[in-house]
């Protein structure tokens, strides 16, 4: 009995640890990217848009098939439910609502983090087992500041403009099928699309996109930055960082929609 | 050399890992200028203690001097300028793979100097000369050999000029033309650049053939410092039985092996 207990006990501060390293992390790499002009050393521009380049151009296929797709499910999905009560042109806003306040931002960050994350922690974590991570720190280079801080501030800012077209693209996915299988004029259909949907609908979704970009580039840097173990090593941590990223989406979107709920927007 | 200064002073130095005394209390005097070698068996302490010289590792109890200065307690920033006087050849060369030669060893000079890119340029065109790698500045680290990576991380090493430089394993992985090579750039540097040069190694030929000084780390304690002779002619059993390679002797791996298993 005693040893359940010391168990749950070892796991408890074996989590808390985990919990305060990450916080630290966050803190030093918001640090330099918000202050780092102040010690000379700001965010480099060239590491930057490199980043943004490989994060968000490169990114804008992928997120459009999977909003696409999914737009074009929703819309059957609600047509079938609707039809019966003779609503179907109801479709497209529910479709706009639903991909805008939930589905744009959490697919595309989902999206991300199995492609960013993945190979945020893949890079910084061969760079740790291969000693690269040591060597910048005995240049006296401070690796959180020149490896994780552009690549957050990439992701924060791209995250954003993906969600955009992973917002149009699934509303789009919704017009093909309003259009070319319910037979709802296009005009009507956009207009309605647009009918019911608030600003606020919008930006609760990208002000989503913000938090989820810092939870894939900060969970992805920091698993990167704690592999050991070789190669088997690198393949393990970038596991664990995608599906921590996956499960810190899911569980951020909840919060975020509670609050939004309960404040009433 | 015995008139020259002390650079590096360890004192005491004390540290574990998961309960395994890995370093204790070791005490050793590096002076300035010498090649001070460090050796010792495999998992004898000799990396965690190059590592405690570099400040990357705290220690459990005791001190490491630098010019007097201790690193176990300075602060972060503090510890980031004094590194600057440092450089470091790793194991694995460690450059970083998306850079070039060129880029890499520039690193340090655009992060922590004020230089013009021309000069910059030059500075780098001059270090790869001296480790004789001009020509391969636009190269990518991984069309590189084995020992070139070693050359060139070795010039990143010496990019900021420092005061001491660390070379952990210089020889591991190289043949045995490309080890002199390593081995003659680091006399050759040593000699040249005033350095005082710091080497981790288990490799008797290039030990008796660079060091001034040289310590036998066994159990994570000192058990001799002494000039090449004074190694050589040890009468300690164990420094005899290391340094020529002998199986049978006080040292006894295989049982050790058994033990682990």
């Amino acid at each position: 009995m005693l040893k359940a207990f010391e168990q749950i006990g070892v796991t408890i501060l074996n989590w808390l640890t985990v919990l305060g390293e990450f916080l630290a992390l966050t803190g030093q790499a918001l640090y330099w990217i918000v202050f780092g002009a102040l010690h000379d050393k700001p965010v480099k521009r060239a590491p930057l848009f490199e980043q943004m380049v490989f994060m968000g151009t490169k990114s804008v296929v992928i997120v459009f098939f999977v909003t696409f797709f999914t737009g074009i499910v929703l819309a059957m999905q609600s047509a079938y439910q609707l039809e019966r009560m003779g609503g179907t042109i109801y479709v497209a806003s529910l479709v706009s609502i639903a991909i805008c306040r939930e589905l744009g931002p959490v697919l595309t960050a989902l999206v991300l983090a199995g492609r960013i994350g993945a190979a945020i922690t893949a890079e910084i974590g061969s760079m740790k087992v291969n000693e690269q991570i040591e060597a910048l720190e005995t240049m006296g280079i401070n690796p959180v500041r020149f490896l994780v801080a552009p690549k957050v501030l990439a992701l924060f800012l791209m995250l954003p403009c993906l969600t955009v077209v992973g917002d149009l693209s699934g509303m789009f996915g919704g017009y093909v099928v309003g259009v070319f299988d319910l037979r709802i004029n296009a005009h009507l259909y956009i207009q309605t699309a647009f009918k019911f949907l608030a600003s606020k609908d919008i930006y609760t979704g990208l002000f989503k996109s913000l938090v989820f970009a810092l939870i894939v580039s900060l969970v992805g840097s920091y698993q990167g930055l704690s592999t050991k173990g070789g190669a088997v090593g690198v393949g393990r941590y970038t596991t664990v960082s995608v599906v921590s990223s996956f499960i810190l989406i899911i569980i951020f979107d909840c919060l975020i929609t509670g609050i939004f709920y309960y404040w009433n927007m | 050399m015995d008139q020259q200064p002390i650079a590096i002073s360890v004192q005491h130095l004390t540290k574990s890992f998961d309960g395994r005394k890995v370093l204790d209390d070791i005490s050793l005097d590096i002076r300035r200028g010498e090649i001070f070698v460090i050796m010792g068996g495999s998992g004898c302490g000799k990396s965690t203690l190059l590592r405690h010289m570099t400040g990357a590792i705290k220690p459990d109890f005791g001190t490491v001097l630098f010019n007097g200065q201790d690193l176990t307690r300075m602060s972060a920033n503090e510890l980031e300028k004094v590194k600057r006087r440092f450089g470091m050849s790793f194991q694995s060369a460690a450059l970083l793979d998306y850079l070039s030669v060129e880029d890499n060893v520039s690193l340090p000079l655009r992060e922590h100097t004020k230089l013009n890119q021309k000069i910059i340029d030059i500075i780098v065109k001059m270090k790869l000369g001296l480790v004789g790698l001009q020509g391969f500045e636009k190269m990518m680290p991984s069309f590189l050999s084995g020992g070139m990576r070693k050359r060139a991380g070795l010039a990143r090493a010496i990019a900021m000029d420092p005061e001491v430089v660390f070379y952990d394993e210089p020889s591991a992985g190289l043949d045995p033309i490309a080890c002199a090579v390593v081995d003659q750039l680091i006399m050759d540097l040593s000699r040249k650049l005033l350095l005082t040069s710091v080497v981790v190694t288990h490799n008797m030929d290039s030990v008796f053939r660079i060091a001034d000084r040289i310590a036998m780390l066994y159990n994570g304690k000192v058990l001799q410092v002494g000039t090449r002779d004074e190694i050589r002619h040890s009468q300690h059993p164990v420094v005899q039985q290391f340094i020529k390679g002998e199986l049978e002797g006080p040292i006894d791996i295989r049982s050790q092996e058994v033990a682990l298993q």
